[in-house]
């Protein structure tokens, strides 16, 4: 499967219920288990077989997420940050990004999963995850 | 442990050929240390420039991951 941007976020983007400038965001991380489905995902809840290991808490981390528009190539690109797990042993081959509310799973927006393309393994050491792109081209 | 002993030579008391000789000696010395040290710098720079790092990896490095990131495009046109 390839990274893919959640249907319904584009439509909670363009509803209002999601603002990429001032809302909470997180990363959580998933097996390769994990199917995503662009039509029928919505919410964290449809989230399955997040990864569990030492130095990952469940949910993910906290991610920055910045939007910068461009006049000049017609277009808005909205980054969502990075970060990482420390000291870690996590074998992971998604990672899910959604709008955090801060209480139950099934009332956060899900906005994009990226594959890694092959499981990304850290022992005992730094798991990092760079930032990724979303692109609204005009 | 190792002793080490120093041993003073009042260089007055030595030959003046002697003292010649063994400036020559150390000057041949110092001649090769440094051909070596310019041949390793050269083997140095080669490997740098190749890309090589000077640090090596520790037992932490080994364990850790780096996950890409994904650039995904959705067209409004």
């Amino acid at each position: 499967m390839a990274s893919l941007i959640y249907n319904r976020a584009l439509e909670n983007w363009a509803r209002g219920s999601i603002d990429f400038d001032t809302d909470a965001f997180k990363v959580m991380l998933t097996t390769s288990t994990y199917t995503e489905n662009k039509d029928t995902h919505d919410y964290r809840d449809d989230i399955t077989n997040e990864v569990t290991g030492t130095g990952y808490t469940a949910g993910g981390n906290t991610a920055t997420v910045t939007v910068t528009l461009d006049t000049v190539n017609d277009r808005v690109d909205i980054s969502l940050g990075g970060t990482t797990w420390p000291s870690s042993t996590i074998t992971a081959r998604k990672a899910v990004y959604y709008k955090s509310r801060g209480g139950a799973a099934s009332a956060d927006e899900l906005i994009a999963v990226n594959d890694f393309g092959s499981d990304v393994v850290s022992s005992a050491g730094t798991f990092t995850l760079n930032a990724s792109t979303l692109r609204i081209q005009n | 442990m190792i002793e080490k002993t120093t041993v003073s030579i009042d260089l007055a008391d030595i030959p003046l050929a002697l003292l010649i000789d063994r400036q020559q000696t150390l000057g041949s010395k110092i001649d090769k240390l440094r051909a070596e040290r310019a041949h390793i710098k050269s083997h140095i720079e080669k490997r740098l420039s190749a890309g090589e790092s000077e640090h090596a990896s520790t037992d932490a490095d080994q364990g850790d991951a780096l996950a890409p990131g994904a650039f995904i495009e959705a067209a409004a046109t």
